[in-house]
C-alpha cells in the first residue's frame, strides 16, 4: 500500500510551479453512526509546488486535520484523490515525515534513538543516517543532548526532537499538525523560525496546518484558509513577505496586510477571529 | 513520590545530568546500606514498638494463648518443627509460581486481543468480568472434582485469579499509545507487528508490571484456598492441621509466613521491573526506588 505503481520512477519536477501535491476534489465523511454522518472536508482542490511550504489555517473542527491524514494516505477519501508527483495516494507511501502536536517521544529511547525510529522502522542502514541524526539535532540547538531521555528535556526541546525525527529518512513531505499549538508563545515563534532553517537546509514541500494566522503567515510561501466544517478553501493566499524571516518579519507592513485579508476571510465567512 | 522531570533550559549540560545520575546510582553497597537504615529508621522504629507492644499484650495472663499468642512463643513454636513449614511452603509456593506464570502466559495475550479486536473485546470481556465476580472459593469444588486433590487444583485456582488483573493492565496498558502515535508508525510504513514490538508492548511494560503485582499476591490467595478447599499438602492445609490442633502459636506463625511469602514474591517482580524495564518506564512504574530520596 504506497503510491500506485507507476511506470518509471518520477523524477523530481524540475520546475517549482508544477504541482508536487495536489488535492484533487477531496472529500470526506466520517460515520458518525448508523444514520449521522458527518462532511469533514467538502471538495477541497488545491496543488503545492514543490519545496513549497503551504500554510493551512482554519478553526477548529474544519477538517485541517483530515486533509493532512489524507495526503498521508492513512485515511481514504470519501471522494476525490491526493496525487503526489502525479500518483494518486493509495496508502500510506514513503516518503511522508509527520509532526503532531503532541511530540510522541517515546520515553524509554535517548534524544537520538528517538530521531532514529523511522530509520529503524523502515530498516534503512543506521551507520548512514546516524550521522545525519546528530546533524538535525545540532542545526536545532540539541548537540550534547543526543543521550538525554525526553523526559529531561522542556516541551520546547521535545518538539524539536520530533521535527528531527521526521526529518531524519530524508522525505519528501513534511505533513505538520499544529506542531506548536503546546508551545508558549515565544519559544513557539523561535521553534517556527527553527522550522524555517531546517527546511532551507533541507529543501521540503511542507504541509502545516495552524490555526495561528501570525504563525501561518510568519512561517509559509503560501495559505491556504479553510472554512467552517465542512471544510473548503475560502481563499489562496500567495505569500509575499521577504525572506529569511525573522522575528523582525513580524512588524513588516506586509505581514500585517496579509494576516488582516485572513481575518477578513474568516469574518466573510462568519467565523469570529 | 516521583522526581518531576528535569527540565534542562538553555545551554547544554548533559554531562552534569550524567554525572548525577551516576553518583546516584554507583554508590558502594555499604553506603547503599547505610543509606537505606537512616531513610527507613523511623518506619523500623514503628514496626518494632509494634512487634514490643504485642509481645506484652500476648503475655498478660488476662490474654490466654489462643487468642494471641505473643511473638516469642510464635518463634518458639515455629522453630519447633521447621521441616514441616519449609515442606508446606514449597508446596504452596510451586502451586503460586505455576500458577502465576500460567496467568502471565495466558493474559498478555488475551489483553492483546481485546485490544486488537472490538469483536474479541465484545466476546472476552464479559466473559472475564464473569469468571472474576464469581467468588474463587466457590470455584475450588468444581476445580477439585476435574483436577483431584493434588498440586494441579490449586495451580489452576491460582491461575484464574492472578489472570484478571494481569489481562485489565495489559488492555490499559496498551490504550497508553496515543492514537497519533500509530498514524505516526503507519505513515512510515510500519507494520502492526512493529509498532506492537517498538512501541505498543514497551509503553504498557509499567502497566503489565503492575497486573504482575497484583497478580501475583492474588495466586497466593488462590493457591491457598485451594488448599483449603481439599488437600494433603501446602500452607493452607497445614493451616487446617494447626487450627483442628487449636494451636494457636503455630496458626499465626503460618499466617506470618504466608504473608511474608506474599512480599517476598512481591519484591521479586519488583526486582525483575528493574532488570527488565527501561530506565525512564522504570522511575513512573514505581513511586518507590531504592536510593531515590523519599
Amino acid at each position: 500500500m504506497k503510491l500506485a505503481p507507476a511506470g518509471p520512477a518520477p523524477a523530481r519536477s524540475a520546475s517549482n510551479r508544477t504541482p508536487f501535491v495536489e488535492l484533487k476534489d477531496l472529500s470526506m465523511e466520517y460515520d458518525l453512526t448508523a444514520d449521522a454522518r458527518l462532511l469533514a472536508l467538502d471538495r477541497v482542490a488545491c496543488s503545492i509546488a514543490e519545496s513549497e511550504f503551504c500554510a493551512i489555517v482554519g478553526p477548529s473542527g474544519c477538517g485541517k486535520s483530515t486533509l493532512l491524514m489524507l495526503t498521508a494516505g492513512l485515511y481514504h477519501p470519501s471522494a476525490g484523490q491526493v496525487v503526489i508527483d502525479g500518483r494518486p495516494v493509495i496508502g500510506p507511501w514513503d516518503g511522508v515525515g509527520m509532526v503532531f502536536q503532541r511530540d510522541l517521544l517515546l520515553e524509554w529511547r535517548t534524544v537520538l534513538e528517538n530521531v532514529l525510529l523511522p530509520v529503524e522502522v523502515k530498516r534503512l542502514p543506521r551507520s548512514e543516517f546516524e550521522g545525519r541524526a546528530r546533524s538535525l539535532l545540532r542545526l536545532v540547538g540539541l548537540a550534547g543532548f543526543e543521550g538525554a531521555y525526553p523526559e529531561q528535556l522542556s516541551i520546547g526541546m521535545r518538539q524539536r526532537v520530533g521535527i528531527c525525527r521526521a526529518l531524519v529518512h530524508d522525505p519528501v513531505l513534511l505533513l505538520m499538525d499544529e506542531p506548536f499549538a503546546s508551545v508558549d508563545l515565544l519559544t513557539r515563534e523561535k521553534l517556527g523560525l527553527d522550522l524555517l532553517r531546517l527546511t532551507a537546509e533541507h529543501p521540503k514541500t511542507v504541509l502545516f496546518v495552524t490555526h495561528s494566522v501570525e504563525e501561518a503567515v510568519l512561517l509559509s510561501d503560501e495559505v491556504v484558509v479553510l472554512g467552517p466544517r465542512p471544510g473548503r478553501i475560502l481563499r489562496r493566499l500567495e505569500n509575499d513577505l521577504p525572506k529569511p524571516r525573522t522575528l523582525a518579519s513580524r512588524s513588516d507592513a506586509r505581514f500585517h496586510r496579509l494576516v488582516d485579508e485572513i481575518r477578513g476571510a474568516f469574518q466573510a465567512a462568519g467565523v469570529l477571529s | 513520590m516521583r522526581d518531576a522531570p528535569k527540565v534542562l533550559e538553555g545551554p547544554p549540560a548533559p554531562e552534569a545530568e550524567l554525572r548525577r545520575d551516576r553518583v546516584h546510582r554507583g554508590t558502594g553497597l555499604a553506603r547503599g546500606a547505610g543509606h537505606w537504615l537512616r531513610r527507613n529508621a523511623a518506619v523500623l522504629l514503628v514496626y518494632g514498638f509494634l512487634l514490643i507492644a504485642w509481645e506484652i499484650v500476648g503475655s498478660l495472663p488476662s490474654v490466654p494463648a489462643f487468642i494471641l499468642p505473643s511473638p516469642s512463643e510464635i518463634l518458639h513454636r515455629v522453630a519447633r518443627d521447621p521441616g514441616k513449614l519449609v515442606f508446606h511452603s514449597l508446596v504452596t509456593l510451586q502451586e503460586v509460581v505455576l500458577g502465576f506464570l500460567l496467568a502471565v502466559l495466558a493474559g498478555i495475550p488475551l489483553g492483546v486481543l481485546i485490544v486488537s479486536s472490538r469483536f474479541l473485546e465484545r466476546l472476552l470481556y464479559p466473559l472475564l468480568v464473569a469468571l472474576q465476580a464469581i467468588p474463587k472459593v466457590a470455584l475450588a469444588p468444581i476445580l477439585v472434582i476435574w483436577f483431584g486433590f493434588g498440586p494441579t487444583s490449586k495451580v489452576t485456582l491460582a491461575f484464574v485469579t492472578a489472570t484478571f488483573p494481569i489481562v485489565i493492565n495489559t488492555v490499559v496498558g496498551m490504550a497508553q499509545t496515543p492514537p497519533e502515535m500509530i498514524h505516526l508508525m503507519r505513515s512510515l510504513g510500519a507494520s502492526g507487528l512493529q509498532t506492537f514490538t517498538k512501541v505498543r508492548l514497551i509503553a504498557a511494560a509499567p502497566h503489565v508490571f503492575g497486573g504482575f503485582k497484583i497478580g501475583i499476591t492474588l495466586a497466593m490467595v488462590g493457591a491457598v484456598v485451594g488448599e483449603f478447599i481439599a488437600s494433603n499438602s501446602g500452607l493452607g492445609y497445614f493451616l487446617l492441621i494447626a487450627n483442628n490442633a487449636f494451636d494457636a502459636p503455630l496458626l499465626f506463625g503460618i499466617v506470618i509466613l504466608l504473608s511474608l511469602l506474599s512480599i517476598a514474591l512481591f519484591y521479586v517482580i519488583e526486582l525483575l521491573e528493574m532488570l527488565v524495564l527501561p530506565r525512564p518506564l522504570r522511575r513512573r512504574a514505581s513511586g518507590v526506588r531504592p536510593g531515590a530520596g523519599v
